[in-house]
């Protein structure tokens, strides 16, 4: 039997498990409710529904993927082994990479404590969120980002800031540690639903800007992204 | 950066082996000495933006070094060449005679020996 034969008898074993189930009609009613759910996430423009509705399409196909599995009784089922394996392999590594990324960066940056330079900074985090270590790096161009438990912050933003535009930044940042553990799962969601992990990533950065603003003030924000990205304007939201 | 397979022979002065914004760079270290990022990017009316990388990518091939210092509360960064513009010429000078001397051997002795008859 040739190798295409082989598949197209596997899809065919499966579309017959789904069509002679009892719970055709519940299957079809979750692909539904998430495409219609994928369709109201266009029309929404306020971030925390947009991330809630985008997250509950892809929970309402992961769990029409695994209730059509349940369906099914072919002898081969090379392709839903290889989804599993895939979704086993991604969830070890979501997990697992979080843990050990931070300590990989701060060795492949030469990365060291910020206290070393400027004082403040590691305190007024520390104040945000707990257990958060905050680290700079050798680099004339301006860079910010949070991995693990661990702010990264290049020198040439420490240049280029004053004080308040570098606490907006640090509140920024200090957001993403504290929903490390949801922008995780996000992003499994999006593994396992073959969705682009960066899809929400828009909404994320609004939400981390609407707490730093709460924290420092919205002027303060403003002017660091418009130090930081002169040529993105659009990104100041009012 | 310098690289000898990179060499443009049509480019003026260092743009024949850096990039001009390179070449801008180094020019103005070597004339005005020691300086910020903020004084680099007024002396050359360079945006940030492009000397920031420019600055990274000649303090990793080694023509420039920088210096970390925090002023009254203000981290900046101090850059210097740290080859005058004599010794980066010679170390280019070096490197290509080398490349020649490797490829065409005793014939390129020959002819470097006939430029200083002329010299």
């Amino acid at each position: 039997m040739s190798a295409i034969q082989h598949i197209s008898d596997e899809v065919g074993c499966y579309i017959n498990c789904i069509q002679s189930s009892s719970l055709t009609w519940v299957i079809l009613m979750l692909i539904a409710l998430a495409i219609f759910l994928f369709i109201a996430y266009l029309f929404v423009s306020n971030p925390d529904h947009r991330i809630t509705i985008f997250a509950s399409g892809q929970v309402l196909i992961i769990s029409a993927v695994w209730l059509s599995f349940t369906t099914m009784t072919c002898n081969s089922m090379f392709f839903i082994d290889i989804y599993l394996i895939y979704t086993l392999l991604t969830l070890g590594i979501m997990i697992f990479l979080p843990r050990v990324f931070d300590r990989y960066l701060i060795r492949h940056l030469n990365a060291a404590p910020i206290t070393e330079l400027i004082g403040w900074t590691q305190q007024f985090v520390n104040n945000l969120v707990k257990g958060t270590r905050v680290f700079y790096f050798d680099s004339a161009i301006p860079k910010a980002f949070a991995a693990g438990r661990s702010i990264f912050l290049s020198v040439g933003l420490l240049e280029m800031l004053n004080d308040d535009e570098l606490r907006a930044v640090l509140a920024h940042e200090s957001w993403h540690i504290m929903h490390n553990k949801k922008t995780h799962w996000l992003k499994q969601l999006s593994l396992m639903t073959f969705t682009t992990t960066g899809i929400m990533k828009p909404e994320l950065e609004q939400m981390a800007d609407r707490y730093a603003a709460s924290i420092t003030g919205r002027g303060a924000l403003d002017s660091a992204r418009l130090k930081l990205f002169p040529e993105d304007q659009s990104t100041l939201n009012p | 950066m310098v690289k000898i397979d990179r060499i443009n022979l049509s480019n003026e002065g260092y743009t024949k082996f850096f990039s001009p914004i390179e070449s801008q760079i180094m020019e103005t270290l070597w004339d005005m000495g020691d300086m910020t990022t903020s004084q680099i990017t007024e002396n050359t009316n360079i945006p940030l933006s492009s000397v920031a990388g420019t600055l990274d990518r000649l303090v990793k091939a080694g023509y420039v070094d920088r210096d970390v210092q925090n002023v009254k509360g203000r981290v900046r960064y101090m850059y210097m060449p740290t080859s005058s513009r004599g010794d980066v010429a010679c170390d280019i000078t070096n490197r290509v005679l080398d490349s020649l001397v490797d490829c065409f051997g005793e014939l390129a002795v020959e002819n470097f020996s006939k430029y200083k008859s002329k010299i």
